[in-house]
């Protein structure tokens, strides 16, 4: 596959008083591509995830999604421009209905008006490709969690997302349904042509669905390339196990 | 849709009730229910107003008797200074209040939560601060007086039971439709995440202050409307903390998240407190009327309207739905509501 860049995160610094949250990171994600970032606990992922979908301002550097500069953009914008995002700590619209938590990002996607009765239309394409249609007129709050997550997932889709990034939506599901996740994962990607940037501790998964494995550690990204070679960089290897078992 | 469906059938209720309402002060009830049913409907409007913020959106304000006030001083002070006659400078009652209500999200937007209550609770005491002490525009504490329309009292009743009811009415239908509008849709996405909400792409910022210069302007007309019927205006009850109060303990008794609520809450706030007021006297009213909506919010956080929502959500629990047996891992529990 010819790479294509559509994300290309450029020397980003992000400074909380004296914490270098990120310390430089470079990073390009490919049109098209599933791009795995493992990395330990702190290493800055979720941080990354925030500066690209426009919630942090990083202290410097530049975000640039399909030519344009994200970090002049404010989050609404940035969603609008086809990047959507699921959270650690899943985060539906705990009292809204699951329909309406998918309508929320339809409503808002486009500048020509979309009634609500066609966005529910949508929504409900939307939850019946992720297995929730049964479901739809369910507060968000009573699902389990792998629903919820599945809830996430419809809501990147409804927001139009080319790019999606993934923070570890496979954490806290039990074998069975991380398979599944990873399935229903795949095959939104191709259906919905996606580009998926994923964080995940799931190594039996990640390195399974990824095309690509960024290892992100204190801030910088210090291993790229096929999970193979990341599973065997020495680098990589330390910052996991410490220096005297690497 | 299920609740679209059971939404409807609430209005085509309301309907019914409003037409039933308008027929009274033709019947023989006597002047003084009349009387009483204006301020029914003048909280009814008021809880409902405020909803659209505070309810819908989730941003308490206790500053709502602000935008009661500037209605009020805008009829009163343009007679006051150019004695126009109050029913004609009504509309403009709502602007000034929407203005303010511009105004006052501009700077209060930056901050959500008790953060939020306590900067619109300041507001209101430097609306109060201002009425007091610019006397050439508001005479002061001395306040304004505003002509009667008609010397016969029970057409007077009569004509403000009516306006009660349409203000009480448009309030409602303005509730009634961002309920079920993309605003209000955002509205409550804002009101369960606003962080979450504004990374679907929902323009945070615009639709908050929307929500805020309708809910200021509903209570600009109603507060002309108040004021008017009293004929007079003066600082402490044009700016009065009870009156902010007020409404947010009707819309909270009877339910914050639909329509329906502030209305219910609204009637059964006055009923209650009137009730207590004859049957105990005033000194243990209050103390009594205080104990029972403590009793509520404890017992129904939800409001009165929580109740058939609980009882319509029994059936889902009870039988899941198909496609709920996927296994169940140790993070599947059901969350509690």
């Amino acid at each position: 596959m010819q790479p294509d860049p559509l994300l290309i995160i450029d020397d980003v610094h992000l400074q909380f008083g004296g914490v270098r949250a990120l310390d430089g990171v470079r990073l390009t994600v490919n049109s098209g591509e599933f791009l795995g970032v493992i990395g330990p606990n702190g290493a800055g992922k979720t941080t990354m995830f925030n500066v690209i979908t426009g919630v942090l301002s990083p202290t410097s550097g530049s975000v640039r999604f399909d030519g344009r500069e994200l970090t002049k953009c404010t989050p609404d914008q940035i969603c609008r421009l086809g990047v959507a995002r699921t959270y650690q700590r899943v985060r539906p619209f705990a009292r809204l209905t699951v329909l309406q938590n998918v309508m929320v990002p339809i409503i808002n996607r486009d500048r020509r008006a979309i009634s609500i009765v066609e966005a529910s239309e949508i929504a409900y394409e939307l939850l019946n490709r992720v297995g929730l249609l049964s479901y739809a007129d369910v507060e968000a709050n009573r699902l389990n969690l792998f629903h919820r997550k599945k809830i996430e997932l419809a809501r990147a889709l409804g927001a139009g997302a080319r790019i999606v990034l993934l923070d570890e939506v496979m954490a806290g599901l039990n074998a069975v349904e991380a398979d599944a996740a990873a399935n229903l994962l795949r095959a939104l990607k191709n259906d919905f042509s996606l580009t998926v940037v994923c964080i995940e501790h799931l190594m039996r998964i990640i390195m399974t669905v990824s095309d690509r494995v960024v290892v992100l550690d204190r801030g910088a990204v210090i291993a790229n390339g096929t999970p193979a070679e990341v599973a065997d960089n020495p680098q990589v290897q330390r910052a996991y196990l410490g220096n005297e078992y690497a | 849709m299920h609740a679209q469906q059971s939404s409807w059938r609430g209005f085509a209720i309301f309907a019914v009730i409003v037409a039933v309402c308008a027929i009274l002060p033709y019947t023989h009830v006597p002047d003084f229910y009349i009387q009483q049913a204006f301020s029914i409907l003048f909280f009814a409007g008021l809880a409902q107003s405020w909803n659209i913020l505070g309810g819908y959106t989730g941003y308490l304000s206790l500053g709502h008797s602000s935008f009661v006030g500037i209605g009020g001083y805008t009829i009163g002070c343009l007679f006051y200074a150019f004695h126009w006659s109050p029913f004609l400078t009504f509309p403009l009652a709502a602007v000034s209040a929407a203005v303010l209500a511009l105004f006052i999200g501009v700077i209060c937007f930056r901050i959500r939560g008790s953060y939020f209550l306590i900067a619109t609770m300041l507001v209101l005491f430097i609306m109060q601060t201002l009425a007091n002490n610019l006397p050439s525009i508001t005479n002061g504490a001395d306040g304004i007086d505003l002509p009667l329309f008609t010397s016969d009292f029970s057409e007077e009743n009569r004509i403000w039971f009516y306006v009660g009811l349409g203000l009480m009415v448009l309030t409602t239908l303005v509730a009634f439709c961002i309920e079920r509008s993309r605003l209000g849709l955002n509205l409550m996405a804002i009101r369960e995440d606003e962080d979450v909400a504004r990374t679907m792409g929902v323009k945070v910022v615009h639709c908050k202050a929307i929500a805020f210069m309708v809910s200021a302007a509903l209570a600009g007309l109603l507060g002309a409307a108040y004021t008017y019927r009293a004929h007079v205006i003066e600082p402490t009850t044009a700016f009065s903390v009870e009156m902010s109060a007020a409404p947010i303990m009707m819309a909270i008794l009877g339910g914050s998240r639909t329509w329906i609520g502030p209305l219910i809450g609204a009637v059964i706030y006055v009923a209650a407190s009137n009730f207590l007021t004859l049957s105990v006297g005033n000194v243990f009213s209050d103390m009594l009327f205080a104990v029972f909506l403590i009793c509520v919010v404890l017992l129904l956080p939800e409001g009165i309207t929580g109740i058939f929502a609980r009882l319509r959500a029994k059936p889902t629990k009870a039988e899941p739905p198909s496609g709920a047996t996927t296994a169940m891992g140790p993070g599947s529990a059901l969350h509690p509501v």
